[in-house]
């Protein structure tokens, strides 16, 4: 069950960037097919790109290549080439058995048409007789949880309607090879949850190719990943925890935001005794991290508390420590004051974070209600978790494990 | 070398640079089994499109009788106010008119649906692989489509025109099949060249309009040099025409070597057509 179905070698493509320029080298093109010469497709003419370049891997039965990068790096394309809807203008590409390609759920669905009838029409342009279709409707309706609506014309069905219906035909067809584009973002949470066990379970047999910028998902079901940036490999393998630090790492990293009254004056910060805001500080798993803050207060309010929140490159908060929440409140001094935050045996998984910092006036009511938020500094620094990584959540428990 | 699934699962395919052209001659086997086996797909997508095109109107099919219909009474009345001297006709003017129609109206609507397929197919051209020959066959389907609904019609007007066609009209379907074939091929060239370049859809317009008076529908073939060659000769479409009023009026072909020739030329844009397009669909679909 080992075998290679899908082989890239050096796969490259140009687009062209003017529509002008694109008609014209057209029938250049064509003009030269028919007179039998093989096209010039290896250099780049003006007004032209490498949408892809120099592409090579390759994928066994039962792996999983997650695909990612920014938005406009020749992802679509990759897989486009791999479909063969459009052929590669230097090296080549071998694909073993039935190829599945979801590039656009619903491409080919007639608005007009009911849903009963666009499941065959969908279903024998993906390459299916009638009889495999009828086999298979009655599964396809199940998975799509249309059955109310499987007589209605399809242009009455809402984009997630769409999509589950488009999915649940493809997912039926058993391809040997699956090529997903980031089609799924639109569905419920209920049926995303579906679909994904649904592709888990076809790549159990097959070999998927799934582009995504969710990167859970990616660290969930992709068993190696491929990360792009203008039209080039950039890293693949199978660290694809690293894949996805790299892909988070072609990005600028969030800005520093300061928002509510400015009535605290951040003076200083240090994460564990690093004070440059260049340098990023740099821990392990089960290390101490230590925060110390320096800064002034006007005399807004006498009595005060710090939280933390900790983001990750996602711009998802996975940890918060909040002082109030062990009933430390600390009185305003007016003054100059320090505090220094302690926590002890960090838990969080290796990867960049970001930390925000919330300054509360305390009211003197009960609970946490009346709260005024003094000062946000929101991602005032970011830290980076060191070491080899294991598993993806971003917390991993430090837990006791007693064997017998 | 399409990737289209197929029931063999262990089936290998390449896409390299210009992988069409270096098949050679295998490209031939290449596109005629990759037909077969799209057979039921183009059937599909001739039963979509006609009945989408149904679905939301009153009329329904009746709109594919007002056209050759209105067009006929046109021509009766022209010629009955004399206001275009058309000679006799080997049949009464209605039939005539109403059967020339019928032929057009073949050959121009196949090939003007077939020039829009590639355009109107959209994302399913640059999402999804399967042979894109399939559209312009399906175009072509509903044209047949169109040309079987209208026969009932045409009965009916020779019936009214008191008009008993010859027997030998039951052959007149297979006399304009090379006729499809020409449709096809042509079809191959305008889609094409209409996904590229769109002023073609437009020309082909008034083609197709003037192009009705190049033809005898509306007047019988011409028989003095210079309009008989023009009109019969260089017109494919006019040996078609001829040949199956014909077989309707005298029970055989009046001008064999006219026919034959249009056959020979349909059958042979037909080829060179679909390996155009075998050829070039791929670099359509990324410029589309």
């Amino acid at each position: 069950m080992s075998d290679v179905l899908v082989k890239a070698e050096g796969v490259t493509k140009k687009f062209c960037k003017s529509i002008k320029h694109l008609m014209f080298y057209g029938m250049a093109d064509i003009g030269r097919d028919m007179l039998g010469m093989s096209s010039k497709t290896d250099e780049l003419r003006s007004n032209e790109f490498w949408a892809n370049e120099n592409i090579s891997f390759e994928l066994r039965r039962g792996e999983c290549l997650g695909l990612i990068g920014p938005n406009g790096t020749g992802k679509s394309t990759l897989l486009k080439i791999l479909s063969g809807i459009i052929s590669p203008d230097k090296g080549q590409v071998e694909i073993r058995g039935r190829v599945g390609a979801l590039i656009q759920l619903g491409a080919g669905f007639h608005p007009i048409l009911t849903g009963r009838e666009n499941i065959y029409i969908n279903g024998s342009i993906l390459g299916f007789s009638k009889k495999e279709i009828d086999k298979k409707f009655d599964k396809i309706v199940d998975f799509a949880e249309l059955q109310d609506f499987i007589d209605t014309p399809v242009k009455h069905y809402s984009s997630g309607m769409h999509v589950r219906l488009g999915f649940a035909i493809a997912a039926q067809m058993e391809p040997d090879v699956l090529l997903i584009d980031e089609v799924l973002a639109v569905g419920d949470a209920g049926f995303r949850a579906k679909s994904f066990n649904a592709i888990t379970e076809i790549s159990r047999n097959a070999a998927v190719i799934f582009v995504s910028h969710t990167m859970p998902m990616v660290a969930r079901i992709c068993s190696k990943v491929m990360v792009m940036a203008q039209g080039q490999s950039i890293y693949q393998g199978e660290d694809v925890p690293f894949g996805i630090e790299e892909y988070f790492g072609l990005f600028q990293q969030e800005k520093t935001q300061v928002i509510g009254k400015q009535t605290v004056k951040l003076l200083n910060i240090t994460i564990n005794g690093i004070a440059d805001p260049k340098a990023v500080s740099k821990i392990y798993y089960l290390d101490d991290l230590v925060i110390e803050l320096e800064y002034l207060m006007e005399e807004y309010t006498d009595e005060y508390s710090v939280s933390i929140a900790i983001f990750d490159k996602t711009l998802r908060c996975v940890a918060q420590a909040l002082s109030r929440a062990v009933g430390k409140i600390f009185k305003n001094s007016n003054k100059k004051q320090t505090l220094k935050i302690i926590i002890p045996r960090q838990i969080l998984n290796v990867g960049t974070y970001s930390l925000s910092i919330h300054f509360v006036a305390n009211s003197s009511g009960d609970g946490y209600r009346g709260d005024k938020i003094l000062t946000h500094f929101q991602a005032i620094r970011s830290f980076k978790v060191g070491g080899h990584i294991v598993g993806h959540a971003p917390i991993q428990l430090e837990a006791h494990w007693e064997h017998q | 070398m399409k990737s289209r699934p197929n029931r063999e699962s262990e089936r290998v395919v390449i896409y390299e640079p210009n992988h069409i052209l270096k098949a050679g001659i295998r490209v031939w086997s290449e596109m005629f089994y990759e037909l077969i086996d799209s057979w039921g797909l183009v059937w599909r997508l001739v039963v979509r499109d006609i009945s989408a095109r149904y679905k939301q109107s009153i009329l329904g099919i009746l709109w594919t009788f007002l056209n050759p219909l209105i067009l006929m009474f046109t021509f009766i009345w022209l010629k009955g106010t004399n206001v275009l001297p058309i000679g006799e006709t080997a049949m009464p003017y209605a039939a005539f008119v109403f059967f020339g129609q019928m032929v057009w109206l073949l050959f121009s609507k196949g090939v003007m649906t077939s020039a829009d397929s590639l355009v109107t197919a959209g994302t399913m051209l640059t999402k999804i692989n399967f042979p894109r020959e399939v559209l312009i066959f399906s175009a072509v389907g509903q044209t047949i489509f169109e040309f079987l609904i209208r026969i009932p019609l045409l009965l009916i007007v020779f019936v009214f025109a008191g008009f008993m066609p010859k027997l030998s009209i039951l052959l007149v379907p297979f006399v304009l099949l090379p006729l499809l074939f020409l449709v096809i091929g042509l079809g191959f060239f305008v889609s094409l060249l209409n996904g590229m370049i769109r002023d073609v859809g437009n020309i082909l317009g008034i083609i197709m309009n003037l192009g009705m008076f190049a033809t005898p529908v509306v007047y019988p073939a011409p028989t003095s040099w210079p309009m008989s060659f023009l009109v019969n000769v260089i017109n494919p479409v006019s040996g078609f025409l001829s040949a199956a009023r014909d077989l309707t009026t005298v029970g055989y072909l009046t001008a064999p070597m006219i026919y034959v020739s249009s056959v020979i030329l349909s059958l042979l844009l037909f080829f060179v057509g679909w390996r155009f397009f075998h050829l070039v669909e791929p670099k359509i679909a990324e410029r589309i």
